[in-house]
């Protein structure tokens, strides 16, 4: 585990994050002042909510899953071990939440071959059949396998930081690393097939 | 256009590298009210460890014994029942009022309970 020196800031998605301002607020709480919990919730309410998109492509459940994320790190506050970065430990009981979550009330997916089926083989707007693609590509992740969905999504949502991403899963990440390796082959040949016949189609019409 | 590896590779990192949703207007009011409610709610009732661990110790030592005795009667190369008029006697009292009172029925009733708890346990989220 990386000491907590080493990570005196954490940068998500361009915005700095003091680790010294998460620790303060985390005292106060436990020392009884709930409202300071406050702090915490603002700080990481884009990250949590985003992780949680990405789980389930849906806003309104998205935000819901989040709440559910901090009211579980609020009650779990004591058991933050120092040694370890608040923000590992935040994320990874958030996204073992995420997936109980989606083991629950499971993402409607259909099998990745449909998933990737042309709707419209006639040919689109460019910006919008690009959208469509990636839209697609997305619900493609989704429908993968659990052990290498969660690889791949928390992969991306760490911003490809291999070590990030096995510390939220709560895996080596030599584990990490081969299961990342396996949810993209799976990808890529579903996705390389699937555009290639689109592609034929397309040109067909 | 049919893509290489290395072009379906940097493909999806643009894909799957995708810009932080913003939360709506009230979600820390949201959050915040309910962790409130939390904080004032009151303690979950603990398990009774005083009152159950004495019961528990007797089981434990009783099973204990037991086993013990039945492996020491394994490996004399004797059949594995007491060997005492006197423990063979209270083992049929035992036997019989087991069953007078459905023992059998109590023990499927409770492992059909278990099940049903374990069931549920993967449908409704654990809260610690």
């Amino acid at each position: 585990m990386e000491p907590q020196a080493a990570q005196d800031s954490r940068t998500q998605k361009g915005k700095s994050v003091s680790v010294s301002e998460d620790q303060a607020d985390i005292e106060k709480v436990l020392a009884g002042d709930v409202s300071a919990f406050e702090g915490i919730v603002r700080r990481w309410q884009g990250p949590l909510i985003s992780l949680a998109y990405r789980f389930c492509r849906d806003r309104g459940r998205a935000e819901e899953m989040a709440q559910e994320a901090f009211l579980r790190v609020y009650r779990k506050l004591d058991r933050w071990r120092r040694d370890a970065p608040f923000s590992s430990w935040m994320f990874a009981v958030a996204a073992n939440l995420y997936r109980s979550e989606l083991r629950r009330i499971p993402v409607p997916t259909v099998p990745l071959d449909a998933v990737l089926e042309p709707r419209d083989p006639r040919p689109q707007d460019g910006g919008l059949a690009l959208e469509d693609r990636d839209q697609e590509v997305r619900n493609a992740v989704i429908a993968l396998p659990p052990k290498y969905r969660d690889a791949v999504l928390l992969f991306y949502f760490h911003e490809m930081d291999l070590s990030a991403a096995a510390r939220s899963l709560r895996v080596s990440e030599g584990t990490m690393k081969s299961r990342l390796f396996r949810g993209r082959k799976i990808l890529r040949s579903k996705l390389q097939a699937a555009f290639a016949m689109r592609e034929l189609k397309e040109a067909s019409t | 256009m049919i893509m290489n590896n290395d072009q379906q590779g940097t493909e999806l990192d643009r894909i799957l590298s995708e810009t932080e949703i913003l939360p709506s207007s009230g979600f820390t009011a949201s959050v915040m009210e309910a962790v409130r409610r939390e904080a004032a709610a009151p303690p979950a009732i603990p398990f009774p460890w005083k009152w159950a661990l004495p019961g528990i110790i007797v089981a434990g030592a009783i099973l204990g014994v037991v086993l013990i005795a039945t492996i020491v009667q394994l490996s004399r190369g004797m059949p594995p029942t007491p060997a005492s008029p006197a423990w063979n006697t209270a083992l049929h009292s035992i036997e019989e009022t087991t069953l007078r009172m459905g023992g059998p029925w109590v023990a499927l009733a409770l492992l059909v309970s278990i099940a049903s708890m374990k069931l549920a346990a993967l449908f409704v989220p654990r809260r610690t």
